[in-house]
């Protein structure tokens, strides 16, 4: 309970008022102002950073023709999870062919929820395909044929029409599809792949394709993780037309690549030893020169992002040797002098008497020498794709490089500041590994084939010495990459 | 001592409300209208700025609070949901504001028992008779933690455990506090000749 104080204090204070200083309210209101600017310039940064990131990462349309890096990279892999369609051309009496059909499962679930929408219609064109605008007249005939063939009823497949058309489809991917290779299994048609099994000569000779060959019948593999409403989605589809080809350029790619590459960089060592004044010896005498990288790699793109890399790494590091030795060389020689004293009583007196001269002779013994490591490694290196454009693609690898051969050539400084030959010290010729690092960027300049451009750094695990030497060196280098990668 | 200014003493009628014009000038500083809010500031600041200055040391000090519970008070009117009075809301926000505007104002508040406090008294009287400016004065005198609680309880009206929220202290600390405050209040009374007669 509140005694008479603070009541006291609560009745002062009651109406206590003060007016504020002038101006305040202005400064209130500026105050208010600034914040809104404030408020506007986050807002339109914020606005710019979303629209900016949206655009960036608003996934591009695979069904473009020009993205074929995209395309590429997306079908390549197979997902065993994923629907396929398989011809089973190969169960025909008579014949070995067999066309599978993979398609992307995203694409074919919303390929086929856009088609069971139209298929309900009762449209006998398929719109989704008239949504894309063809480019080409392949690509033209591909849609006609498609819309064709799916306002049929999977029933009709079997009748001769449906398979003329099929075999005229692939006939005419064949001849017009400048990218297609007859000898490889695998052809991509925009995000959909299609593997002839056992039968390259289906797509390079089509002739030898029978109207029987092209009965299309579908059957899932391998898809534990659809769930049950796309699989009912998918079966429904598959039972009643043939699921529509997403267009797109055709081309044969199979997930191996082979990559050539030089680099030049600077590369030095790191040389340590038990006195420092060794360490300081060798750097005053060991001057950097440019260095060179050959690589041929070997790639396997075992995931859209991802590819393992491997094959013959040669690396050749380069130093210029100058070392100055002074010696010194003494003669002694013999000189009669004479001098003449002036004596108080005797008066001038001559005097002759030998001095002996020494001569010193400063020699200076300089060696110079090009000092140059050989090392040919195998690397084994994982790549990831971090982003990809259409004509460009951002690349990072790490792996290791290990050391199959090395060889040291030139002259260094022994502890006792004198010169001697990498020859006489007990110097690995092999087992020298490396780690590499890498950050590069690759421009595709068709769907097979690609520039990279890559910097990468490499550092030397081990040392270069046996454990019998005086001292250890270990090699890094900076490096730029410049190559060809080729699909296979 | 030295006085801030004139303390404006309205009358009743002058300060009363027409809850109509009250309506009118909160819809005008929802819509951001400057007429609307510098007629707001108008009616209110002087009352506030006489709330801000018990918990400041300063006018200085005061008038910045009040300029961020105004800056306050027009950017959040629109969450004012006609709840009790408008007056009451403003008075909370300056309130709040004072309290929690000077960061470097670290309340000291040291737990004890109400047992170790002797009681004083002051003649009411006495207080009465004192300018209302000059009672201020020795307000501010008063440390921050002293300050805080004494404003919150004994003028405002809030109780100890709401001080306590407010403060992040507990309620038997801000009564500890508090009646420390009221000693340390009398003893500067005392010190500028205001004593039981």
């Amino acid at each position: 309970m509140k005694n008479d104080i603070e009541n006291s204090f609560q009745q002062k204070f009651k109406n206590f008022e003060m007016t504020p200083s002038e101006g305040l309210f202005d400064a209130i209101q500026a105050k208010i102002i600034k914040k809104k600017k404030r408020a506007i310039w986050m807002w339109s940064a914020a606005m710019l950073i979303l629209a900016g990131a949206g655009f960036t990462l608003w996934p591009q349309s695979s069904h473009k023709y020009d993205n074929l890096s995209k395309t590429l990279v997306k079908s390549e892999t197979e997902d065993p999870t994923k629907p396929q369609i398989v011809d089973k051309a190969s169960d025909h009496p008579g014949s070995s062919n067999k066309t599978t059909v993979t398609y992307d499962t995203k694409k074919v679930i919303k390929t086929q929820a856009k088609y069971t929408e139209q298929h309900t219609a009762q449209k006998t064109k398929n719109s989704y395909f008239e949504q894309q605008t063809a480019s080409n007249p392949l690509e033209k005939q591909v849609q006609n044929t498609i819309s064709s063939l799916s306002s049929k009823d999977f029933t009709t497949q079997k009748t001769s029409d449906t398979k003329q058309q099929w075999a005229k489809l692939f006939n005419k991917i064949e001849k017009e599809n400048q990218h297609s290779d007859a000898t490889q299994n695998t052809l991509y048609l925009g995000t959909k792949k299609q593997t002839v099994d056992g039968q390259p000569s289906l797509l390079g000779s089509s002739k030898t394709r029978t109207q029987e060959n092209a009965l299309v019948s579908y059957e899932k593999r391998n898809q534990p993780s659809l769930a049950s409403a796309e699989k009912n989605t998918y079966e429904q589809v598959a039972s009643c037309t043939i699921a529509p080809f997403p267009t797109g350029k055709l081309v044969a790619i199979s997930k191996w690549r082979i990559q050539a590459s030089a680099g030049v960089g600077y590369a030095s060592r790191i040389v340590s030893a038990t006195t420092p004044q060794y360490v300081a010896n060798r750097n005053s005498s060991e001057k950097n020169r440019v260095s060179y990288q050959l690589g041929l790699d070997v790639i396997y793109q075992f995931s859209p992002k991802w590819n393992v890399q491997s094959g013959v790494n040669y690396t050749q590091r380069n130093e210029h040797f100058w070392h100055e030795k002074k010696t010194y060389s003494t003669q002694s020689r013999e000189v009669e002098r004479s001098e003449t004293i002036i004596h108080p009583i005797l008066g001038e007196i001559e005097r002759t008497y030998q001095e002996t001269i020494i001569d010193s002779t400063a020699q200076y013994e300089e060696t110079s020498a090009k000092n140059d490591f050989h090392k040919i490694s195998i690397p084994l290196v994982l790549e990831r794709s971090l982003f990809t454009s259409q004509k460009w693609t951002l690349l990072a690898k790490a792996g290791v490089l290990a050391g199959i051969y090395a060889k040291h050539q030139g002259m260094l400084l022994t502890s006792a500041y004198e010169t001697q030959t990498y020859t006489s010290v007990p110097m690995r010729t092999t087992g020298i590994h490396q780690v590499v690092l890498g950050l590069g960027a690759q421009y595709h300049l068709t769907p097979r084939i690609s520039l990279i451009a890559y910097p990468q750094a490499t550092l030397q695990i081990n040392s270069s010495t046996t454990s019998k030497a005086e001292f250890s060196q270990k090699d890094w280098g900076i490096f730029t990459h410049i190559g060809l990668r080729i699909g296979l | 001592m030295q006085p801030y200014g004139s303390p404006l003493n309205k009358t009743e009628t002058n300060i009363k409300v027409n809850l109509l014009d009250e309506q009118q000038l909160i819809t005008g500083c929802i819509n951001n209208d400057v007429q609307c809010q510098k007629a707001l500031y108008q009616k209110y600041a002087p009352k506030m700025m006489g709330v801000s200055l018990r918990y400041c040391n300063s006018k200085m000090e005061a008038e910045d609070v009040l300029q961020d519970a105004f800056i306050k008070i027009f950017n959040k009117i629109n969450t004012y949901k006609g709840i009790g009075s408008f007056e009451g809301w403003i008075r909370k926000i300056v309130v709040f504001t004072a309290l929690k505007s000077n960061d470097k104002r670290v309340y000291k508040f040291e737990p004890g028992s109400l047992e170790t406090m002797p009681e004083q008294s002051t003649a009411p009287k006495a207080i009465s008779n004192m300018e209302t400016a000059s009672l201020l004065h020795i307000l501010q005198e008063l440390p921050d933690g002293y300050k805080a609680v004494f404003n919150l309880y004994a003028i405002e009206g809030y109780s100890h455990k709401e001080i306590g929220k407010m403060l992040s202290i507990s309620d038997v600390t801000s009564r500890t506090q508090y009646s420390r405050a009221k000693q340390h209040l009398i003893k500067l009374l005392a010190k500028y000749g205001i004593e039981n007669r």
